[in-house]
């Protein structure tokens, strides 16, 4: 057990450090510092894609041949932790996080010469049609059909929750193509290319926050060719763990709540904001040693160590959303009286109104009712002790 | 970063726990075990090699320690070899204590920062009242005062008249002593160099101190958990396991969750002291304070698993609660350590 100081690691975080100077602008760094969710504002994090594709890191995680830069995990974690430190974006991560690896495992070599590209060059948005009105934890209830006719799969039904479905101009889905005893065992992934087509509807839900990110899409008859289908028909249930597993670890939880932390202490230093009081120096230090417990858990992951429990990912997702959860409501009190105001036009890459109360806190009150999802999307915290419980009280 | 042991390492953690079971099963009483730990040459592991050390790292303090807690042996490791050896280690390396505390043979253990009054004599020590309980100063020979504020540090001889001993056991099996002086007269002491002590103190001792603390309460977590899982599978209320209340298998994910951070953070953070990386030393803290809390929510919900019977003397799993919580009074509350996270980077 040993962690030795690595120069070719250092020169590569130097390597990015100086690049990300460069490269992000201004109103970049602006709209990246007023986090409101896990998604980036939409239009600066596709902006900041775009650069970093036209640098050769537009798909930090991917292998070389499908047009990653090949970086080892630890240089795929330098690079988000000098993104974190330098205030950039993340990138919409539905199609680079999710459907990428799918395809490179399930795909055909025809999809994935079609889909991979565009992922990277920020053409194609992708969404995730996966929950349903009456199949939202459990997932495997989903009833959305597809009827095979010729050459296509005929859909009908309904996803909800789908993120940024108004945004998007593709979908892959979960489709129950077969109705089996066990319902796992009916359910196929479609990739729905054309959020356009004929008979597919799509109403975007208001959230709490005022703002909309989710979804409602509707299928009446759309057409779907069948070469679209990913994996076997009917074996789409083991595309969607494999799916799942990305979905809950291809994403920093300790990144997160350090970039959160950050805004704490820039609203703790504001002068309109509640100074840090001794009590909330504590909380303040507790949470930064949970998020150094996570830091190194999540470090055991990316380096492969054997020892992790199968439930890993579970264990990461509980102890990551939770953690943030509570810097939120740190923040929500620093913020004091300002905390609800709502702001104007202020999100985007060109904002036009100028937040109201203290800068740095301006996006505290969306992402304390934004953040409310993450204890619910990609399995909830108590589906996730279920999955951890099922592993300590196995045999 | 390489989180796989080395047969060096799995040796340390093997032995350890077969000398642990050795000494429940034979009932033997601390002084043999402390013997035995000596001969092992464990209690100069973290040690130099010219003081008579074995040069290890934090990493195999680490498993020496998770063992230890493992199996519910609250020896004075910490108390007596970390920061006793380690700051008669950092000044005077030849010195006859030395040798003899690496050999199991007189005890000795530290009080940091006590509220020392230096005599109106120069280079005479004046100390009133009592010192609070320092686990392993049963049988101390030796007394090491260390007083940051003031870079001062003396080593007391134990045996005199002016120092009385008073040793007392602790919850959860672990023993200690208080010493007290004599009121307002002067203590027979050497001086030994205070800036060199406190330097040492700082930079090195108490990082590994404090993370052996952590690691200690990351094993006795570990066995409340196991005792917890494994009792949860056998015992059956309403017609079916405990295991299968989801109340309860809650209650054991959250604990699971607690496990594997601590275990990451008190790891990660001793890769950190042996690579001598920047942040080191706030880790080290802060693996103790995660340690802490976390150990306290694990024990306290193991009990809370198995019901009335672990609230006996007579079930191991409520004594890993005495002991992680007597853990973390020792060198600061976790409280005084949050307080120093807080307010300092360092």
């Amino acid at each position: 057990m040993h962690w030795p100081v690595d120069s070719v690691e250092e020169a590569f975080r130097d390597e990015v450090a100086t690049f990300l100077q460069g490269a992000l602008t201004e109103d970049m760094r602006r709209s990246a510092s007023r986090i409101t969710s896990i998604f980036f504002e939409f239009d600066c994090a596709l902006a900041w894609q775009k650069k970093l594709h036209a640098k050769g890191w537009g798909a930090p995680a991917w292998p070389k041949e499908y047009g990653g830069p090949g970086w080892s995990p630890a240089q795929q974690l330098i690079f988000q932790e000098e993104c974190a430190r330098a205030g950039a974006p993340l990138p919409y991560a539905i199609g680079l996080q999710m459907l990428g690896p799918v395809l490179m495992e399930y795909g055909t070599p025809a999809q994935k010469a079609r889909y991979l590209p565009p992922i990277i060059n920020g053409d194609d948005i992708w969404c995730q049609g996966y929950s349903e009105p009456n199949a939202g934890s459990d997932l495997a209830a989903l009833a959305t059909s597809a009827r095979r006719e010729g050459d296509s799969y005929i859909v009908n039904g309904q996803k909800i929750w789908t993120s940024y479905a108004h945004r998007a101009n593709r979908m892959f889905a979960l489709v129950r193509t077969a109705d089996t005893k066990k319902p796992q065992a009916g359910i196929s992934f479609l990739l729905i290319d054309d959020m356009a087509a004929p008979g597919l509807t799509i109403r975007p839900i208001k959230s709490l926050d005022g703002h909309v990110e989710q979804c409602e899409v509707f299928f009446d008859d759309v057409r779907v060719p069948v070469e679209n289908l990913v994996g076997e028909e009917n074996d789409g249930w083991g595309v969607a763990k494999f799916l799942l597993q990305h979905e809950r670890g291809g994403y920093s939880y300790y990144i997160a709540a350090q970039r959160l932390l950050a805004i704490v202490d820039e609203v703790a230093s504001t002068q309109q904001a509640n100074t840090m009081d001794a009590d909330m120096q504590v909380l303040r230090a507790r949470l930064q040693t949970k998020l150094e417990a996570l830091r190194f858990f999540e470090y055991r992951q990316v380096t492969g160590d054997s020892s992790l429990p199968a439930s890993a990912a579970s264990m990461c997702k509980l102890a990551g959303t939770e953690l943030a959860q509570v810097i939120d409501e740190l923040a929500a009190t620093l913020m004091g009286p300002w905390f609800g105001v709502m702001q104007g036009d202020i999100w985007g890459l060109d904002p036009a109104d100028q937040p109201i109360g203290p800068a740095a806190g301006a996006g505290v009150m969306r992402h304390y009712l934004n953040n409310r999802a993450a204890t619910i999307y990609g399995g909830s915290a108590q589906i996730q002790r279920n999955l951890i419980a099922r592993e300590l009280l196995a045999g | 970063m390489d989180w796989s042991l080395t047969p060096e390492q799995l040796e340390i953690q093997r032995s350890v726990a077969a000398l642990c079971s050795d000494a429940h099963a034979a009932s033997e009483d601390e002084a043999v075990i402390w013997r035995r730990f000596a001969d092992a040459g464990w209690l100069g592991m973290h040690l130099p090699e010219a003081a008579g050390g074995l040069e290890c790292g934090a990493v195999e303090v680490a498993l020496l320690m998770q063992t230890l807690g493992l199996h519910g042996m609250p020896l004075p490791f910490v108390q007596r070899a970390i920061v006793f050896g380690g700051l008669l280690a950092a000044v005077t390396p030849d010195a006859q204590p030395l040798a003899a505390t690496i050999a199991g043979e007189e005890i000795g253990v530290a009080l940091i920062d006590p509220d020392l009054t230096v005599g109106d004599q120069v280079g005479k020590l004046s100390l009133v009242g009592s010192s609070v309980p320092l686990p392993g100063g049963h049988s101390a020979k030796h007394l090491l005062l260390l007083d940051n504020s003031q870079s001062a540090a003396w080593l007391v001889d134990v045996g005199a008249d002016d120092v009385v001993r008073e040793d007392v056991t602790l919850h959860g099996a672990g023993s200690a002593a208080l010493f007290h002086w004599r009121d307002g007269g002067h203590v027979n002491a050497i001086e030994l160099p205070g800036a060199e002590c406190a330097q040492a103190w700082r930079d090195r001792i108490e990082p590994l101190a404090q993370l052996a603390l952590a690691a200690f309460n990351l094993g006795a977590m570990e066995a409340a958990l196991s005792a917890s899982t494994a009792y949860s599978r056998e015992r059956r209320q309403f017609g079916q396991r405990l295991a299968d209340f989801q109340a309860l298998q809650h209650l054991l994910a959250d604990a699971g969750v607690d496990v594997e951070l601590t275990g990451s953070l008190v790891f990660g953070a001793a890769m950190a002291l042996d690579a001598g990386r920047d942040d080191a030393r706030r880790l080290a803290l802060s693996a103790r304070v995660y340690a802490d809390e976390a150990a306290k929510r694990v024990c306290k919900s193991a009990i809370q698993l198995h019901g009335a019977i672990a609230t006996t003397d007579e079930l191991e799993v409520g004594h890993h609660l005495s002991r992680v919580a007597v853990n973390a009074n020792q060198l600061g509350t976790t409280q005084q350590l949050l307080r120093r996270l807080a307010v300092s980077a360092d």
